[in-house]
């Protein structure tokens, strides 16, 4: 990071916008002080808060001077078994009072909506509740400032989008400043006072969300825009942006624009109507310590579709994907792989019919270079060694990582650890790709692209996505949705389903697009393209 | 991950459960070290870890240790039954030349010494809530980081089990557990090893930070709990104390 001039007024959101690896997180660091007391290195500057400079405070006397922090992964910032004590852990390391203690974790565990999991343990509760504790644990130590570093990133999006707009109320009645990196800007845009785009350690522009979203910056530096921004970027002049649902159909109206309440959302893809089957569930029911995980779940998946399995966590996704994969079998029921029961395949049949790619690409990285990690599979099938050299160059050539062979898997950016990952799947050609949420927590653009270049680059292969990616989906071009809450199918079909007020009743958000769309009178319609060919306005139309 | 199960509190409401964690561990004291001293005091430990068992309502929650003495069992008896028969002077042969009575009676009296230590041990950590023993030991002036070192690592063994199955998933799908018994235990070294390192490491820094984040480890930590001695420890003190002169005193 280098030049980092900030100014933040007191009872302010702030929001800090850039991509992966920009430095959202280091600038998080400076302020709390864990850089320079935690990471070491270069730092020059002042920190100065309330007018007192705090630049040599330790990150336990910023503690106590009000800067509280609530980072990325909840689990690994709970250090308590049961609830109230995780709320406790800051205040009685401070040294306060039982007494103190006792009545602020109360009191904050009332505002976070937790009062009554105050006797839980922490690791029976969901990563939304967790994330809530972390809160609580922060309120209760009374801040000045809290900063969030993606505190969303690992929860579904209903439990996001509350935690994001409760900011607000925080902020209101308990007056306090805050300052938060963010990949998702469709909640926080309409609270936030200000956005801070920040890019390779500098910070870029600043100024209110309307002002930043109007502007060609976050496009140039690759972290997209609210899809409400979007969509108005192309209805509207780029002056004339629009960030909430209501205040769109003001506009619309305001600029007497066009619905085409006509328009006709395609119906199912060609590649489902007309393939075989790839993979198929019959009454599948799967359970861990006696609790049933699955139940009776029956599906299809025809060959070469690109299906997504969305529900919020806990819902039974990754559980799904290692049946699918064939390495765990059903307690009940049937799953076919390319028609054969899975209980009958045996692991050597399954390496090249299927490939799995966890939540983290980390995961399955263990050699020195890239070119090693994607001839690894290779070398344990006993290609010649001719063979593999090609094989790598060609997958990497494919993936666009040829320039990245002789690095190390771990000193890439996360975009490049994704397509690295993949490769290394991708290069015993499997023809079922198995993808578990692998992009949680990266920016808007590299995700985007990532997923576009697997649709383009695997159009014959079956690709299972699980996700609770709502607004992701909506854009991408999935051929069918399968709905997955507590175990159980509740729905499947086209993307339209995304649209549909079912997907409210399980954790998730529909997407904006489809609110906007809605009350506009036209149903099923998910994505900024599709809308953007219903909307047309008579002074800026999207086909400039 | 046998571990982590053998040390998880078990909620339950019994005398053992209540009793203050000082006086658990001057039971368990005692029927550690106590049958060591001779035959007579491995019979009263034997008594108050039956009586201990019974008032804990905890036998089941003990399943894991079980395991741990059969398996335990079925390695040191024969070999202790073996060793013993040959260094004793007396010998009445079960088998000739290899076991005698009295070397498979010592091997028995060795093996009850390290179950009932292994049981205490067990009932110690199942009858009392981490959140107890960190009060206590912060009370008896543990190093604060220590006591946090102890919460983390019990904290973390499940999420840990988790990763590993993931990896375990999407690394067979590599191939890379074929080939003979010698192959495989090298890849679950190699390919296993590797990703879970890296994952712990990355585990540990976030972990660190928000250690410093919350303030810890702190030498002035409130401490919740307060220790004093209620109805529970007499009883229990008053069993131990009973038990352990009797068979001091009584000739049998």
């Amino acid at each position: 990071m280098r030049e980092i001039n900030l100014g933040v007024r007191e009872g302010e959101i702030v929001l800090l916008a850039g991509r992966s690896g920009s430095g959202k997180s280091s600038l998080i660091r400076v302020i709390n002080g864990l850089i320079p007391f935690f990471y070491e290195g270069s730092f020059a500057g002042q920190i100065i808060l309330s007018g007192e400079d705090i630049t040599d405070f330790s990150p336990r006397n910023r503690l106590r001077k009000g800067i509280a922090t609530v980072s990325q992964f909840p689990e690994d910032q709970i250090l308590a078994r049961k609830v109230w004590r995780a709320v406790a852990f800051g205040l009685a390391n401070l040294g306060f009072s039982r007494e103190e203690i006792i009545k602020r974790v109360r009191e904050a565990l009332k505002f976070v909506d937790m009062w009554e999991y105050w006797d839980r343990e922490t690791l029976s509760l969901s990563a939304g509740q967790k994330q809530k504790v972390v809160l609580a644990a922060a309120l209760a130590l009374q801040p000045k400032v809290l900063l969030l570093d993606e505190p969303t990133s690992q929860l579904d999006p209903l439990s996001a989008q509350k935690f994001l707009l409760s900011l607000s109320i925080i902020r209101d009645e308990l007056d306090v400043t805050i300052i938060v990196a963010e990949h998702r800007f469709d909640e926080l845009t309409m609270i936030a006072d200000k956005v801070v785009l920040i890019e390779n350690g500098e910070v870029i522009a600043e100024g209110p969300p309307k002002h930043i979203f109007a502007s060609n910056i976050p496009k140039e530096i690759g972290i997209g825009y609210p899809k409400l921004a979007m969509l108005s970027r192309i209805l509207f002049s780029d002056n004339e942006i629009v960030l909430s649902v209501s205040e769109f159909r003001k506009k619309l109206d305001e600029k007497k624009c066009k619905v085409f309440r006509t328009y006709s959302v395609p119906k199912v893809s060609d590649v489902l109507r007309n393939s075989s089957d790839a993979v198929v569930l019959e009454d599948v029911w799967f359970a861990y310590d006696k609790e049933w995980i699955l139940k009776n779940v029956s599906f299809r998946i025809g060959e070469g579709a690109f299906v997504a399995i969305v529900g919020p966590n806990g819902a039974g996704k990754t559980t799904l994907l290692k049946l699918i994969s064939g390495i765990h079998k059903p307690v009940k029921g049937r799953v076919l792989i390319y028609g054969k029961d899975s209980r009958k395949l045996k692991l050597n049949e399954l390496i090249g019919l299927v490939g799995y790619m966890p939540q983290n690409p980390e995961e399955i990285f263990f050699n020195d270079t890239v070119f090693d990690e994607i001839a690894f599979a290779l070398r344990m099938q006993r290609v010649p060694l001719e063979k593999i050299k090609e094989r790598v160059l060609e997958i990497a050539k494919l993936l666009g990582i040829s320039h990245l062979l002789k690095e190390s898997p771990f000193n890439i950016s996360g975009g490049e650890k994704l397509r690295v990952a993949l490769a290394s799947i991708l290069v015993l050609d499997p023809k079922i790709l198995l993808l578990d949420e692998p992009t949680r927590g990266i920016d808007w653009n590299t995700k985007y692209t990532f997923f576009s270049k697997i649709r383009e680059v695997l159009s014959s292969k079956t690709i299972i996505l699980a996700t609770h990616d709502i607004e992701l989906l909506a854009e991408l071009p999935i051929d069918k949705i399968v709905l997955v809450s507590e175990g159980e199918i509740v729905k499947e079909g086209d993307k339209r389903i995304l649209a549909d007020s079912v997907i409210e009743n399980h954790k998730l958000v529909r997407p904006k697009i489809a609110h906007l769309m809605d009350m506009l009178g036209v149903r099923g319609v998910v994505s900024i393209e599709e809308a953007a060919k219903i909307i047309r306005c008579v002074e800026w139309s999207y086909q400039r | 991950m046998v571990l982590p199960k053998i040390i998880s509190y078990v909620e339950r409401d019994s005398v053992w459960h209540r009793a203050n964690p000082c006086t658990k561990l001057l039971i368990v004291t005692t029927l550690v070290f106590s049958p060591w001293i001779s035959e007579r005091f491995l019979l009263s430990a034997l008594i108050i870890l039956a009586i201990s068992l019974i008032m804990s309502k905890s036998m089941r929650d003990l399943t894991h240790i079980y395991t741990v003495i059969l398996v335990f069992s079925v390695i040191f008896l024969p070999l202790n039954t073996l060793l013993y028969s040959s260094l004793i002077k007396e010998k009445t042969y079960l088998l000739k030349p290899w076991i005698t009575l009295e070397g498979l009676l010592l091997a028995v009296i060795a093996l009850m010494r390290i179950v009932i230590g292994l049981l205490a041990i067990g009932l110690f950590f199942v009858t009392t809530s981490p959140e107890e023993l960190e009060d206590f030991l912060l009370r008896l002036k543990f190093p604060a980081s220590f006591i946090l070192a102890l919460t983390v690592s019990t904290m973390f063994a499940p999420m840990l089990l988790e990763e590993i199955t993931r990896i375990k998933m999407a690394q067979s799908l590599r191939g890379a557990f074929r080939g003979g018994f010698i192959n495989r235990i090298k890849a679950y070294a190699r390919v296993l090893g590797i990703p879970l390192i890296v994952s712990a490491l990355r585990r540990a820094i976030r972990l660190a930070e928000a250690i410093e984040l919350w303030g810890a480890p702190s030498p002035n930590r409130t401490v919740f709990t307060s220790i004093s001695f209620k109805k529970e420890d007499m009883v229990l003190i008053s069993m131990l104390a009973f038990l352990v002169s009797l068979c001091t005193l009584v000739p049998f």
